[in-house]
């Protein structure tokens, strides 16, 4: 009960001039925006990088031991591949290559740079739901899945447009969403005798084998019996295994994660120092209140508690304010670069942690002085 | 008025003051930052022709960036040459290349750029000096400024480029940041052998340098006028401009540090004014003292005026120190060309001192509806 009454304590005392909280919330907001923003692209850079290895499906994925990310493109030989499917607890095996060439702007002709993704047609054993329905299509000379998460410079592509990839005529036969990363502008998924014909040196090479597991068998121990078939020549992961590589490659590699790390620590530190400044104005005006309820003989855990709960009231509504201008922005960013900017719950509360931590830290900074008051010097 | 009140009321409690100056200077901090982010990205992304010497650039008419670059027939640098005002025609060779650690078997991908060796194209004079070295097959001079872990990378080592193991005969500082792990310099010839046989027949670029005199313009007009239109004539100010408009307002990340930038500034404006205007708000009773003692509305917005001024004043020196040591941090962890630049610290802090001062008289508007009386 106390609690409650003491909050309604700390609300009165801030809203006391409400012009003033006004102002102080829109300052905690903008802190909380700048690291809504820092961390958004961190993770916006991130998703993107990974996002093929998000389509994976199957149960285990084989690759060549010096594959260490997914555009490094080095294949293992097909008969590998083969040897592994006649290891017991394999029901079926599915071929993907993925290479890279210039997609031509049906319209204008200009060209970018798109990530390709060669597939058995029969089984792709890829989470893109479109290529249930079209998988088989994919067996057509020329025909092509494109990517519809793209920027416009790629041009307006529905189904039977025609255009090329590197030197190859292709159609169109359908739409799949995946989007643009750091290294290529748009995905385009092809039948494997197509991208063996755009890129023959590929041929009976293999860039992920994807394999089911028979029903009723451990995936665990599939697993070990081809690591110990294939030890030195092939690698066993998860698909989930491959999305947490990618996205330490990411992470590890690009300076991206240091760049907006140190944006978002700035972030951090600017509501800090905002909201120490606005408790210790606050505290400072207050100074006789404080001492009131020191004389009246409250214990100092009362005032630390008051000091507390007002840098609580300031980090939740500056907080709820800064989302809601923060889902603003992530979505205005998604579509201008097409870029995957997901406003996740745990994402979401990372940020409410580090503003309420911000503002506890100012609390505690700004605390000392309501401690050192004394009531006599008051009156 | 004489006495300096704006001074005294900021010098009155330090504490206070630097708490509001503490605030300020981290809004400035983020300016310097963000701004810091987007210089850095044009930079990086120009990085190679901020290194070539040349007045113009012959590309292909099918050029998207130079790490996107179309071959085009040598032949054209041929007829280039031959243009008036034309001192030397360079063929410039490009690709990216794959890069394998034959010790721990690691692989990694970078920019390659294949000059002929006896053509002094690079601004830096050591890579110049170097280029002799390049005479013999399968050598390079490796960049310094290459993601770590790279090794064997230094001058006597053998990296593998392409999978062919190339003599180290050199080294230069460049550093491809967000675009690639690393780069080198090899010979035409070299690059024919690891790329492609076929490069022999085509160049990436032509990079033109002009004789002493010859105008930009006019040279650039009458090389368009000689040349087939399978190729595009640039100034290499045109180029570098146009690179960065690729990569900072087309391609996603680009714009991720446009918005950055927008964003820090609205944060930067939004927090330094609340910080301000609760700082002229304490001294409202004071001000209202001035109006009452029949001081001027001029002269009472000056006070609020000067003391932003030295708000700005103050709050910019830890901003300058403090963002010009992340600078150095961030370039060492990343790799990321981020520096301090006079122009930047010039620009930062004009906004800076425009933004207090406005936020400074802002904040003592509603003393012309401040009554006196009701203050006592």
């Amino acid at each position: 009960m106390w609690f409650i009454r003491q909050f309604s304590l700390a609300w009165r005392m801030l809203a006391d001039r409400p012009a003033r909280l006004a102002l102080s919330l829109v300052g905690v907001a903008f802190a909380v925006v700048v690291m809504f923003t820092e961390l958004g692209f961190k993770n916006g850079i991130t998703d993107s990088s990974a996002n093929f290895a998000g389509i994976l499906g199957g149960d285990l994925i084989v690759v060549h031991p010096r594959q260490m990310h997914l555009k490094s493109y080095v294949t293992f030989p097909g008969a590998y591949l083969r040897e592994v499917e006649d290891i017991p607890g394999v029901a079926s095996a599915s071929i993907i290559c993925t290479g890279a060439d210039y997609w031509s702007n049906p319209q204008d002709g200009s060209r970018n740079r798109v990530f390709i993704i060669g597939v058995d047609p029969d089984d792709p054993m890829l989470t893109v739901p479109e290529l249930k329905g079209l998988g088989r299509d994919l067996r057509g000379e020329g025909t092509v899945l494109f990517d519809d998460r793209v920027r416009p410079e790629l041009g307006r592509v529905s189904a039977g447009t025609r255009s090329r990839v590197g030197r190859m005529p292709v159609r169109v036969i359908g739409l799949f969403s995946l989007g643009p990363n750091f290294a290529y502008e748009g995905n385009v998924i092809m039948g494997l005798d197509n991208f063996y014909q755009l890129s023959p040196k590929n041929r009976g090479r293999v860039g992920l084998g994807m394999l089911r597991v028979a029903p009723g068998q451990s995936i665990a121990a599939v697993r070990a019996r081809i690591n110990e078939r294939m030890a030195g020549k092939l690698v066993v992961l998860t698909p989930a295994e491959v999305l947490g590589r990618e996205r330490k490659y990411t992470t590890d590699h690009a300076p991206v994660g240091i760049i907006f790390g140190l944006g978002l620590l700035v972030g951090f530190a600017i509501g800090t120092v905002v909201c120490y400044q606005i408790l210790f104005n606050e505290v400072s005006d207050h100074l006789p209140q404080f001492a009131m309820i020191k004389a009246i003989g409250h214990f100092p855990r009362y005032l630390t508690s008051l000091v507390i709960q007002e840098s609580l009231i300031l980090s939740l509504g500056g907080y709820l304010i800064g989302l809601a201008a923060g889902a603003a922005l992530y979505g205005l960013l998604q579509r201008s670069t097409a870029l995957q900017m997901d406003l996740t719950a745990p994402r979401a509360t990372l940020v409410l942690v580090l503003t309420s931590g911000m503002c506890l830290l100012a609390g505690f900074l700004a605390m000392k002085k309501v401690h050192a008051t004394d009531p006599a010097d008051l009156f | 008025m004489r006495t300096p009140l704006a001074w005294f009321n900021s010098v009155q409690q330090p504490r206070r003051t630097a708490a509001a100056v503490g605030g300020i200077s981290f809004a400035l901090l983020l300016i310097f930052m963000q701004a810091g982010f987007l210089g850095a990205a044009k930079t990086n992304v120009a990085v190679v022709y901020l290194a070539l010497d040349c007045d113009l650039v012959i590309h292909s008419r099918a050029y998207l960036t130079l790490y996107r670059s179309d071959p085009f027939d040598r032949m054209r640098l041929k007829q280039a040459a031959a243009v008036p005002g034309v001192e030397r025609v360079t063929r410039f060779l490009t690709d990216s290349f794959g890069w394998r650690n034959a010790r721990t078997g690691a692989a990694a991908s970078g920019f390659m750029l294949g000059v002929p060796p006896s053509e002094p194209v690079f601004r830096d004079p050591s890579i110049n000096a170097q280029l002799a070295t390049l005479r013999p097959t399968l050598t390079a001079l490796v960049d310094r400024r290459s993601r770590p872990g790279l090794g064997p990378w230094e001058v006597g080592g053998k990296a593998i480029l392409n999978g062919q193991p190339t003599q180290i005969t050199g080294s230069y500082q460049m550093g491809m940041g967000l675009l690639a792990d690393a780069s080198v310099i090899v010979s035409d010839e070299t690059y024919e052998r690891l790329q492609d046989p076929r490069a022999s027949r085509y160049a990436n670029l032509g990079l033109v340098k002009l004789a002493p005199g010859a105008d930009p313009g006019v040279v650039a007009d009458l090389l368009r006028r000689r040349l087939p239109d399978d190729v595009v004539v640039e100034t290499r100010a045109g180029l570098i401009a146009r690179e960065q408009h690729y990569f900072i307002s087309v391609k996603p990340v680009g714009i991720m540090f446009e918005v950055g930038m927008v964003v820090a500034f609205a944060a930067g404006a939004a927090i330094l004014y609340q910080i301000l205007a609760s700082e002229m708000n304490n001294r409202l009773g004071e001000f209202a003292t001035l109006k009452a003692l029949g001081y001027s509305a001029a002269t009472i917005y000056g006070v609020g005026f000067q003391q932003g001024l030295i708000y700005a004043l103050l709050a910019y020196g830890p901003a300058f120190l403090l963002a010009a040591l992340i600078y150095r941090v961030g370039q060492a962890l990343s790799g990321f060309p981020l520096a301090m630049d006079a122009g930047r610290a010039v620009f930062v802090l004009v906004l800076a001192l425009i933004m207090c001062a406005f936020a400074g008289v802002l904040s003592l508007w509603k003393i012309r509806k401040a009554d006196p009386a009701s203050l006592f």
